[in-house]
């Protein structure tokens, strides 16, 4: 997948370093050109956000089960501060029903994944998230309105 | 036995451009390393051909023309979705090929070659875009959007909106108001 420009950055919010690292792989093997960086719990995204003021991510992707505050409540804490409003934030869960999803993205979340066993899968719902995010930022497109559910 | 050999890389480029070139019958001018000029305009036909011809030989032609191209199908597909009337009934696959004068299969692989997705999708995305705008500002309904959008009904679009969102409209509908609720009071 080639960019117009190179410098998606992508920041991912999981417990499970295990996730980070299929999450890097997916990365490197869609030749995505990426910054990529991670944290493993709210206190630590929190900071992160501190610290790169001029850098935000573009997507944010988050793990529902995130310790110390859980996935909704972080979406919460940042979609009400206003610095943070251009990230885009793709909430995942293992399982999903209709009510968690409707949760998700009444409260900020732009997407949400249910998260497939497969890593093929992964791979694809993530070229699907980055093309159509990619769009939306390259057209110009109102953020606001990019409401995704990706499941199987 | 054993060859040895050595090459000029530019001379072998020059000799190859312009045997390619003569053979398709251009007028040219070598004007520099990785430049040359062509005295007419080239139809896109002769422009493919060279370009197979050369691709033979690594060589790659660099130009705005794919960009032009892409910008070109961006701004009709725009144009056309958010035009004040209904959306035509003609096939924007002829019409992209008539207001770009290009056969559709060639703008087609343009497209996707620069883009990594297809001009279908694009329109798809770019409708339902639009769908979503008029559903939330213009609190249009979905039969008055499926009609102005040029859907066969409201549950096809209803069934576009889903594959492509991943929720149905009332429900992106919903999710939309509640969150204003939320968030701007």
């Amino acid at each position: 997948m080639k960019f117009p420009e190179n410098n998606l950055n992508l920041l991912l919010a999981a417990r499970n370093a295990g996730d980070s690292l299929l999450f890097r792989e997916a990365i490197v093997e869609l030749q995505i050109n990426a910054e990529f960086a991670s944290v493993e719990n709210s206190r630590q995204l929190m900071d992160h956000f501190l610290k790169n003021k001029v850098n935000l991510p573009h997507i944010l992707f988050m793990e529902n089960g995130l310790p110390f505050c859980g996935g909704l409540n972080c979406l919460r804490e940042i979609r009400n501060d206003k610095t943070l409003s251009d990230v885009s934030i793709a909430l995942y869960s293992s399982w999903s029903y209709d009510k968690l999803v409707e949760e998700a993205l009444t409260n900020g979340a732009n997407i949400f994944i249910t998260k497939p066993n497969d890593f093929l899968v992964m791979k694809h719902y993530l070229k699907q998230i980055i093309t159509v995010f990619w769009q939306y930022h390259v057209l110009g497109l109102r953020k606001d309105f990019l409401l995704l559910n990706v499941r199987a | 036995m054993n060859l040895r050999y050595k090459y000029n890389i530019h001379q072998a480029c020059k000799v190859i451009l312009k045997e390619q070139l003569q053979k398709l019958g251009i007028n040219f001018r070598i004007s520099g390393i990785g430049e040359i000029q062509i005295e007419e305009e080239l139809p896109a036909e002769r422009f493919k051909k060279l370009e197979d011809a050369l691709k033979k030989y690594g060589i790659e032609i660099i130009d705005d023309h794919k960009d032009t191209i892409v910008h070109q199908v961006k701004e009709v597909i725009t144009e056309l979705v958010y035009m004040d009337e209904k959306l035509p009934d003609a096939k924007v696959s002829s019409y992209l090929a008539k207001k770009l004068n290009y056969s559709y299969s060639y703008i087609a692989r343009v497209f996707s070659e620069v883009t990594n997705t297809s001009i279908q999708n694009y329109l798809i995305l770019q409708r339902i875009e639009r769908a979503k705008q008029m559903i939330i500002e213009d609190k249009m309904t979905l039969t008055e959007v499926a009609w102005k959008m040029n859907y066969s009904s409201a549950a096809h679009l209803s069934n576009q909106f889903k594959k492509t969102t991943g929720l149905t409209p009332t429900v992106f509908q919903k999710i939309i108001e509640k969150r204003s609720r939320i968030y701007q009071a």
